[in-house]
């Protein structure tokens, strides 16, 4: 691999300083393959002599530790936490048994305090597929792709509340302060976009826990994402030109720069940052073109608007979030999370937690569905048949579970102990199922899976190796994984 | 196969009664053991998984000598008793913490087999050796002191320098010596105009002035360069630049992070506490004693406590559950050691959380004997004075001016009040008075927490007529009346209200919703009474607002009368026999939670038999409070307080009493701030040790103690903790103990603190640490490139008393720190890497000295110091005054690698990304200060436009630009200029366009 490597042109390292270059380029010593080549100091010294004024940058395209399909990924984050046992874990026993006590609930389980009283779904459930999955009705549309999605219904995490289970979900760890995945996998592969980031995150109400969530940590700023509030119209910040001045005016400021800046750094020539700070300004320039041009979707058909959802009075925000995805990726970006927004209201939904149905399962959901169902089919239809299905990993998941007993008498608290995601695409095993819970979908029984197993299995379908996947931070090798993930095979194909 | 058949049966039907239990056994392990073993076992507890990394619990099972050898935590069966075998248990799943296989239970059928097999006495034919796993090796402490950071620091001889060579210091001595052996000589130093930028850039993150690098550069005496750094050290601006580095170092941030990100209004004091502390000089020894335990060593010291705010800076979550608050709890205390051990150790402590150290000798036991010293400990917004002295002098005169006021009035009540009061007595009609309700005289009231509210003639008191909502009234009134049986509240009108009252909303309304009457003696040790109230009677209450909800538990509903605009009263009973033999304190709480207050309001009480009602007329207490004091006779004990309630009524009596009065209303008060600190607010609190950092895996309670490697006392700890056994003597705070022993550099930990801080200073100077892992200094950090200079050095700031200034100024007159960033092609060829520093590597300014930099050479920068920050990003001032919100971090510093908060940074990281220039080119904020450089440049349409770029040039690059350049920049601007069109202004957008142009460049964001 590192000899491979090697032979990139761009690998090769003109700048005698080592330790200097790492460190810019935010690559610590335990990073992949080539941080690992670049540590090794006689292969530096021996390209010392082949000064060429360096082309690398930290956001260039890297191979995978193993050939994958995967290219990208497309993360749905139904912040506020589905309810399992409404959507894809079908439990007819709560049916059965609606009413009665729960046997071992614990009413502490979630954020409040549960009844104990089992709460039957109030959802249609219908067999979907060849696989003849189980998806209620709040999913209907999204269940005609259920041939293609893998199912983890096995599911848990340490946090029972928003932030804490976003961060968990995101970085593995449910404190703030840790790169989210989305950083973690653009260090590990770059970005295939030269004009856009790596690392975009679209949003309406930030998600409880804000830019937290999806921080670089202690990664370097290269990866931090690109957040994006659908809400306003010039949401990079600084992406437009200065009104007062044309494109010609600011061509020739940047000229002018230009010159300044190559003056500057031929006197500093072993500085090599100070050229890749000349082609940064490069980038700027065309970003402000290219950039607009990936966030609008006014040039998508009609038909592919309708498809997601767009101009739906209730779908309209999500659809046009996940159409915009659909265009990054196919554009190059790497990773992109939308976080669901605002529910449609009436239903007592809070804005930062739509999905989060303390008082009423069904009116929360049934609101909620509204918002993304639509959407998410419209995304995996267009993603397929486009055939970029193949090659983007969709990842559906919440914060964590619902409890199966009531809260209050109609709603449902969080469940750290059993929640289902989805994946679908990018070499996922279409039709899987994986793993279960109780006959009540209460707790995860059968081969359990925690947050470092998702992931692990997660960066496995990108061609990672979650062990491999290291950065050096005060005196540790930091992993997205921490010291455990073990990678589901059942669900890849 | 066919012989096998025809012989069984033969064999079984002649031996069958005493086939050999052995063979059985073995049948019995073939047929239902070995499958299960194999398939659900031999993944993690076999030879195989041992060669590919994944055994577990150094267990294996597939030969008999390994089952029989067992695992870490020893014998697995024991042959012939099912129950007291690890095994059994574990596929049992009866033990919570013990289950295999780990996914799910074994089916009960197979379980029962294993059971079995067991109870036979495990047979198990299968032969081969085991390999014996060693267990992991106990960390040898004492062994791993001699690892270069945890030695006791080194006194190296300072290197000769041959003649002729360059030595500034002797730094340059350590420098050059490996310098010199490879045959490299190092790069002179860098002209003084150089020099000016690097020394402002380096100190104070901002750009000198032209007027500062001409004074530099023309100085002509000798000691110029020395005279410079003694001048930029006693700048403030010294502490807010490297205030900033530290901040870095301890994670700062002034939210709470998680859910909802509060903020913490009080958490700046720690930044200015940094900031002060910098520019003071203070000793480094004792600034990292005040951080661990300023609160305990210094207690009601505004800076001591501010200084705390370093233990509890990390996130803390907004909301909790019965299930996590423990996991937070230890997940805070992690932050706390982590934070303490990156910073000021340069060790990673955090790493013996679940286990112990895997590359530093760092024992589990050390990481949570470390932890219980912050067991107590937690958050807390102390309210403190921050210049005490101030107020007590204001105190002091103020106490000696009240004295003699006292005197004048008690001589007053002696010599005439006295007998104004017998004449009183015998004249006025005051016996006849004989009111049901009788109204209070407020002594105090107040809108929570101290708006005073105006007390009116009739004891009614008058809120300003703005409509605040969600008050909270705090009235206080004394009484000699006992058995007070009820309550009354008037709310009034009032032509001051918004109309006329009585409430302050819009229409005249309010809503009360809460009414609470406390009643304490005025002497003596009686406890004070929260005081039960049952409502009677309101004059009018709207449906679903009656008056039971004033005195009920419900917060968000109370009473709102249905009518409007007209006085009101509602009258309660109170529980008990209130009065107290002294005299009585009467507090009356109103709230109006989420509502709209009163306008206008009045107390009034009465002692009428029960059940209260509201007939009775109303007067003032006044005379009945006299009336009842008089009952007994004037003596010296009641004579003054008989005398003010008669300077109510009496006005000789209130001109007397008048000036005293105004004079106890000017009663000086501290000014008191919120300093969000560290406080020991847990008592009893422990810290256990965890297994695996897992709280539900609690062992025994954690006693204070310290990391034992960089300890160097015969009785380990107790030099500073005291011991624990011998109970005379009263142990230190733990944080006390800590404190004295990481800034103990004979005995405790000391040696390393100075080498990592020593570090960090030249880390900052230099741009790159002698060790260039600032935050570890264990064995997976790099090795010092020069160990003996960096002793050297931590040994000079335990000479200076860890005063810091000696040692930048060292560190600055060194040459190599002085040396110029020439490129030098045969020293390039021998140390590439210049990992010996024969030259100066330009080094980009952080986030914040960018924006600071902009701002000052643009002439728009504020300097004031100190204070609550802000979250606006077009503020003038310095960048280390944005408030640091965790979840809503600056873009602008963002994007130029400002450290994320939660974790402890050494040394940020430098990226390169397209939206820096995005920002640089396009942001409205970067083209003001442009186009206000370009006015101060070129200020008026005549000016030379020659000079006017000379001027930008100095002031942004502190040079002047060559005569290439200036035809170059005239040229854009004149062209530029065309295209904004033919006025005056297009000339002035063009200069903004140049101006800006020199904030994006290099030149501009790089200091040589």
């Amino acid at each position: 691999m590192p000899m491979e490597f090697l032979k990139s042109p761009d690998a090769l390292l003109p700048v005698p300083s080592r330790r200097r270059f790492l460190h810019r380029m935010g690559l610590g010593a335990g990073s992949i393959a080539l941080a690992k080549l670049l540590h090794d100091e006689g292969l530096l010294d021996s390209t010392a002599s082949a000064a060429s004024p360096a082309a690398i940058s930290p956001m260039t395209p890297r191979p995978p530790h193993y050939a994958a399909k995967a290219k990208a990924v497309i993360w749905l984050f139904m912040t506020g936490s589905p309810s399992q046992v409404d959507t894809f874990d079908y439990k007819p026993e709560l049916q059965k048994r609606h009413g009665q006590t729960l046997a071992g609930a614990d009413p502490k389980t979630g954020f409040f305090t549960t009844s104990g009283k089992i709460l039957r779904s109030p959802f249609e459930w219908k067999q979907y597929g060849q696989s003849g999955t189980w998806v209620s009705d709040v999913f209907k549309q999204t269940a005609k792709f259920a041939d293609d999605m893998a199912f983890v219904h096995s599911c848990y995490t340490k946090a029972n509340n928003h932030a804490p289970g976003a961060f968990e979900l995101a970085s593995g760890i449910m404190r703030p302060g840790f790169p989210s995945m989305g950083a973690w996998i653009t260090y590990g592969l770059g970005s295939a976009s030269r004009n856009l980031p790596g690392f975009v995150v679209l949003h309406e109400t930030k998600p409880r826990g804000e830019d937290a969530i999806w921080t670089a940590g202690f990664l370097p700023k290269n990866y931090q994402a690109l957040a994006i509030d659908a809400r306003n119209a010039n949401s990079i910040n600084n992406l437009n030109r200065l009104p007062a001045m044309n494109e010609s005016q600011q061509r020739a400021q940047l000229d002018l720069l230009r010159q300044f800046n190559e003056e500057h750094a031929q006197q500093r020539q072993l500085d090599s940052e100070l050229s890749a700070r000349v082609e940064s300004y490069e980038l700027a320039y065309r970003m402000q073109t290219s950039a607009p041009e990936a966030f609008d979707i006014a040039s998508e058909s009609d038909t592919v608007k309708s498809m997601y959802g767009v101009g739906d009075k209730e779908a309209d925000p999500f659809a046009r979030q996940c159409l915009t995805a659909r265009r990054l990726v196919e554009r190059g970006v790497r990773f992109v999370q939308i976080f669901a927004g605002r529910g449609t209201g009436g239903d007592g939904s809070v804005a930062d937690v739509p999905w989060d149905g303390h008082e009423n399962i069904e009116t929360n959901h049934r609101s909620c569905s509204k918002a993304c169902d639509q959407p998410i089919a419209g995304l995996l239809e267009d993603l397929k048949s486009r055939g970029l299905l193949e090659s983007t990993l969709v990842i559906w998941s919440g914060e964590f579970g619902r409890t199966s007993d009531s809260q209050g008498s109609l709603g449902r608290d969080h469940n750290p102990n059993a929640f289902t995601i989805w994946m679908a695409g990018g070499g996922v095993k279409g039709g899987a199922h994986y793993g279960a819970t109780d006959e009540f979908g209460y707790k995860a029984v059968d081969k359990r899976v925690d947050v470092h197993d998702i992931h692990a299995t997660i960066l496995h379908l990108l061609g990672l190796d979650h062990t491999k996947l290291t950065y050096r931070f005060n005196g540790r090798d930091y992993r997205l994984t921490d010291v455990s993930g073990n990678v589901i095979r059942e669900v890849v194909a | 196969m066919l012989r096998k058949f025809t012989i069984l049966p033969i064999v079984c039907l002649a031996f069958g009664a005493s086939l050999s239990r052995a063979d059985e056994g073995s049948d019995f392990f073939e047929k239902k053991v070995r499958p299960v073993l194999v398939d659900q076992c031999y993944k993690c507890h076999s030879e195989a998984a041992l060669k590919i990394g994944k055994l577990k619990g150094h267990l294996l099972l597939d030969t008999r000598e390994g089952v029989l050898k067992g695992g870490e935590s020893g014998p697995v069966i024991v042959p012939g008793k099912p129950d007291e075998s690890r095994l059994i248990k574990a596929v049992r799943y009866a033990d919570a913490d013990n289950q295999m296989p780990p996914k799910e239970k074994l089916p009960d059928n197979v379980v029962a087999d294993l059971e079995k097999w067991v109870s036979l006495g495990a047979p198990d034919p299968r032969e081969g050796t085991a390999t014996t796993i060693a267990t992991k090796k106990k960390i040898d402490v004492q062994a791993a002191k001699s690892f270069w950071s945890f030695k006791p620091l080194a006194s190296p001889q300072v290197p000769a320098v041959p003649n002729g060579v360059l030595a500034r210091t002797p730094i340059d001595a350590f420098i050059l010596a490996p310098l010199l052996a490879k045959g490299i000589t190092p790069n002179p130093p860098a002209s003084r105009a150089v020099l000016v930028r690097r020394a402002y850039a380096d100190l104070l993150g901002l750009p000198p002035t032209p007027a500062q690098v001409d004074a530099f550069v023309n100085d002509p005496s000798p000691d110029a360069w020395d005279k410079l750094i003694d001048t930029l050290l006693a700048t403030p601006q010294y502490g807010e630049r490297w205030g900033r580095h530290w901040l870095d170092i301890v994670r700062f941030a002034e939210s709470n992070g998680y859910e909802f990100d509060g903020d913490r209004p009080g958490a700046f004091q720690y930044r200015d506490f940094v900031i002060r502390a910098l520019n003071a000089d203070m000793p480094f020894d004792q600034f990292v004693r005040l951080q661990i335990a300023g609160d305990k060593i210094n207690p009601g010291d505004f800076e001591a406590t501010a200084a705390t705010g370093f233990i509890v800076a990390g996130p803390s979550p907004g909301q909790t559950t019965a299930k996590t608050i423990e996991p937070l709890r230890y997940d805070q205390l992690d932050d706390m050691i982590a934070t303490l051990g990156s910073s000021m150790l340069g060790m990673t402590i955090g790493c013996a959380r679940c286990h112990d150290h895997k590359f530093d000798p760092i024992p589990q036991e050390d990481y949570y004997r470390l932890a219980s010293c912050f067991a107590q400990t937690d958050a807390n917004d102390a309210r403190l004075d921050p210049h005490p002295e101030v107020y007590r002098e204001a105190k002091t005169k103020w106490d000696a001016e009240r004295a003699t006021l006292t005197a004048a009035w008690e001589k007053y009540t002696r010599e005439q009040a006295t007998i104004r009061i017998e004449h009183w007595k015998r004249d006025s009609a005051w016996q006849a008075i004989a009111a049901g309700w009788f109204g209070l005289q407020p002594t105090k009231a107040v809108i929570e927490p101290s708006t005073p509210l105006q007390v009116l003639d009739d004891g009614s008191v008058l809120a300003p007529a703005k409509d605040d909502r969600n008050q909270t009234f705090i009235l206080t009134a004394q009484t000699r009346q006992k058995k007070i049986t009820g309550i009354r509240v008037d709310a009034l009108t009032d032509p001051s209200l918004p109309a006329s009252g009585p409430g302050r909303g819009k229409e005249g309304e309010f809503t009360l919703t809460r009414l609470q009457l406390r009643a304490q003696p005025l002497e003596g040790k009686e406890a004070a009474v929260n005081l039960k109230l049952k409502a009677v009677k309101a004059t009018s209450a709207a449906k679903d607002h009656p008056l039971e909800a004033v005195v009920d538990d419900k917060q968000n509903i109370g009473w709102t009368p249905e009518e409007k605009n007209r006085d009101q009263s509602a009258w309660f009973e109170v529980d008990g026999n209130v009065g107290f033999d002294s005299g009585t304190l009467l507090t009356i709480t109103l709230r109006f939670e989420n509502a709209s207050t009163m306008g206008r309001c009045r107390i009034s009480i009465t002692t009428a038999d029960r059940p209260v009602n509201s007939d009775g007329n109303w007067a003032l207490q006044t005379p009945r409070e006299l009336s009842t004091l008089l009952a007994s006779g004037i003596d010296d004990h009641n004579r003054g307080e008989i005398a003010r309630w008669f300077s109510l009524i009496d006005v000789p009596t209130h001109d007397a009493y008048a000036p005293l009065a105004a004079h106890l209303a000017k009663e000086p008060q501290p000014p008191l701030e919120s300093v969000f600190s560290a406080t020991n607010n847990k008592p009893g609190q422990l810290v256990y040790h965890l297994t695996r950092g897992e709280t539900n895996k609690k062992n025994a309670a954690a006693i204070p103690g310290f990391v034992q490697v960089v300890t160097n006392s015969p009785n380990r700890e107790l030099a500073w903790t005291g011991n624990p056994a011998n109970k005379a003597t009263p142990l230190p705070d733990p944080r006390v103990a800590l404190a004295n022993w990481i800034t103990d550099s004979k005995s405790g930990a000391g040696h390393l603190l100075a080498r990592v801080m020593v570090n960090r200073l030249w880390l900052h100077h230099l741009g790159r640490g002698i060790v260039t892992t600032p935050n570890d200094f264990g064995t997976q950090g790099d090795a010092p490139s020069h160990p003996e200079l960096l002793d050297w050095l931590a040994q000079r700031l335990v000479e200076e008393q860890w005063k810091l200034k000696p040692l930048h100024k060292l560190i600055m007159t060194s040459a190599v720190y002085m040396q110029s960033s020439q490129e030098n092609p045969s020293a390039m060829a021998v140390e590439p890497q210049n990992k010996l520093w024969w030259r100066r590597s330009p080094t980009r300014l952080d986030a914040e000295a960018i924006r600071d930099s902009i701002l000052a050479v643009s002439g728009t920068l504020k300097l004031d110091l100190f204070g609550p920050g802000t979250l606006d990003e077009s503020s003038l001032r310095r960048s280390i005054y944005f408030s640091v919100k965790r979840t809503r971090p600056i873009p602008f510093m963002q994007l130029f690698d400002a450290p994320e908060t939660l974790q402890s940074i050494g040394a940020r990281q430098v990226t390169t990304v397209a939206t820096q220039a995005l920002t640089l080119m396009n942001s409205p904020i970067v083209r003001q200060r442009a186009e206000q450089l370009a006015r101060r440049v070129h200020a008026a349409p005549g000016d030379d436009l020659a000079g006017s770029i000379d001027q930008a040039f100095r002031l942004a690059f502190n040079r002047h630009a060559t005569d290439a350049e200036k035809n170059k920049m005239v040229q854009f601007i004149t062209r530029q200029a065309k295209t904004y069109g033919t006025d005056a202004a297009a000339t002035d957008k063009a200069v903004a366009d140049f101006c800006q142009v020199l904030f994006c460049s290099n030149e501009f964001i790089y200091v040589d």
